[in-house]
């Protein structure tokens, strides 16, 4: 395992990065959260952002932070998808196969949230399982696994998570 | 605006947002730079920041003494407050997720043919397995045409067709598929064999007698150890002597067949193809299997 800098992973990654951020204020919109300032892209640390008020609703909270791991995890399947076959079952060597590839990878690789949106989420989970609240059950072991995910970025298993979903789900679909 | 007092410098009328409460005293903008020059000097300390509710925190817009209303702890003005609320997608992110959005549905329309060429493969594999050679023959050309760019494709859906055809007794047709595809299939398909079939197949068919012992040789020479292919060679000698009545056709006829019985001389197969020869034989009338099962159900007997 070598060591590649974030911000040239970033860049190799960008899509991803503005997908995310799009999602995180998607939801936002959609659940009319006020949005002090939003970056879809740029070369640093954090490479995107958006600061959204605090909302006392547990799946407004859910929603917002959560929304980049559905949104890019499905964008990344979507993707993938149609390159994989002309790839793999028919060795044919598109380069619009290759380009597509690299988009839904690069989208999956930044489907984790951050350990703040695992935070926020797990803040809120942690009340409302008290109330027997099914979707707090259920975010509890995705808030663990983010935890676990954002630990392990250091040996690139983001984008170890963008290749499985991009590459690993489609090989299990089509043997 | 509202104004503060410094705990530090003791100044006075110092605006409330120029200010910073570090461990519960009030700081100004000067005593806060001469206090903390870096900001690491800081990052140990319990900061609180105190906004003035009379001044907008976005556009910093001095309401007076109006207290504004509060979005997670900010004074902020309704001008601000509807841009927040509204606040949209730039341009260029919209176009960047429109065209994610075109490429995904482009991707999609552009590798359809794939999945579609994908699944009538399994089809057709599954067809062949099955022994219904003409359907898979069919789906596996339907799949080569879709992904014509794919060689082993059409290759396979030739190989396919000329099973079907020589399941169909179109061995002339069959024929053609094989000398098609031979030279690209792999050695276990055991092309030289199947060519030979149909050649077989399609010189009887031709009434090239000649040519039906000739292939019926070939595929001996290939497999010595089968019954069938010494019946064949007989079969073929039966239809010269039953064409043109050349007697040592007639011996050689039978001393084929007397071969094929001493490797097979009990299964069905064997025995209804040493009856038909025998037929071909006795009678000098050349005529298909289909037809001599019609006419004798129960085997010939010679009278």
């Amino acid at each position: 395992m070598f060591f590649i800098p974030g911000e040239i992973i970033s860049i190799l990654t960008f899509p991803g990065i503005i997908v995310h951020e799009f999602a995180h204020m998607l939801f936002c919109r959609l659940r009319k959260v006020a949005v002090f300032d939003a970056c879809y892209f740029r070369v640093g640390n954090p490479a995107g952002y958006v600061i959204h008020e605090n909302t006392s609703n547990f799946y407004t909270t859910f929603l917002i932070s959560m929304g980049p791991f559905f949104v890019n995890t499905l964008l990344c399947l979507f993707i993938c998808l149609p390159a994989y076959m002309p790839i793999k079952f028919f060795q044919l060597d598109h380069p619009l196969s290759y380009f597509l590839i690299w988009l839904g990878v690069s989208i999956g690789a930044h489907a984790i949230p951050s350990n703040q949106d695992a935070s926020n989420v797990y803040e809120q989970a942690k009340e409302k399982i008290k109330e027997k609240n099914l979707l707090a059950i259920l975010s509890f072991p995705l808030i663990g696994l983010i935890y676990v995910f954002n630990f392990l970025r250091f040996f690139w298993i983001d984008v170890l998570y963008g290749v499985g979903v991009g590459i690993g789900i489609p090989s299990l679909i089509f043997k | 605006m509202k104004k503060t007092s410094c705990d530090i410098c003791q100044k006075t009328d110092v605006p409330l947002n120029d200010t910073l409460k570090i461990e519960g005293k009030t700081y100004c903008a000067a005593c806060i730079q001469a206090t903390f020059p870096n900001d690491s000097h800081l990052e140990l300390e319990n900061i609180e920041k105190e906004f003035d509710p009379t001044v907008c925190v976005f556009c910093e817009k001095d309401f007076g003494s109006r207290h504004l209303s509060n979005i997670a702890n900010y004074p902020v003005c309704e001008d601000c407050e509807t841009d927040i609320r509204n606040r949209t997608f730039p341009t260029w992110v919209k176009a960047f997720l429109a065209a994610i959005v075109v490429i995904v549905i482009g991707a999609f329309f552009w590798n359809w043919k794939y999945y579609q060429a994908y699944n009538d493969i399994k089809t057709s594999n599954n067809q062949f397995t099955a022994g219904f050679y003409t359907q898979a023959a069919e789906r596996m050309t339907s799949a080569s045409e879709k992904v014509p760019e794919v060689e082993e494709l059409s290759t396979l859906a030739s190989y396919f067709r000329g099973i079907a055809r020589l399941t169909e007794d179109k061995s002339a047709e069959a024929l053609v598929e094989f000398n098609q595809c031979a030279d690209k299939m792999p050695a276990e398909y055991n092309m030289a064999m199947l060519i030979n079939q149909a050649t077989i197949g399609a010189t009887y068919d031709n009434k090239d007698y000649e040519g039906f012992l000739k292939a019926s040789f070939k595929q001996l020479e290939l497999d010595s150890s089968n019954a069938t292919f010494w019946t064949s060679i007989a079969s073929a000698y039966a239809c010269i002597y039953a064409d043109k009545g050349d007697e040592s056709a007639r011996k050689n006829a039978f001393l084929y067949l007397q071969k094929a019985r001493s490797i097979d001389s009990t299964s069905a197969d064997a025995r209804e193809y040493y009856n038909m020869v025998e037929y071909r034989i006795d009678s000098k009338k050349i005529i298909s299997r289909e037809e001599f099962l019609q006419q004798f159900p129960n085997g010939w007997t010679k009278k």
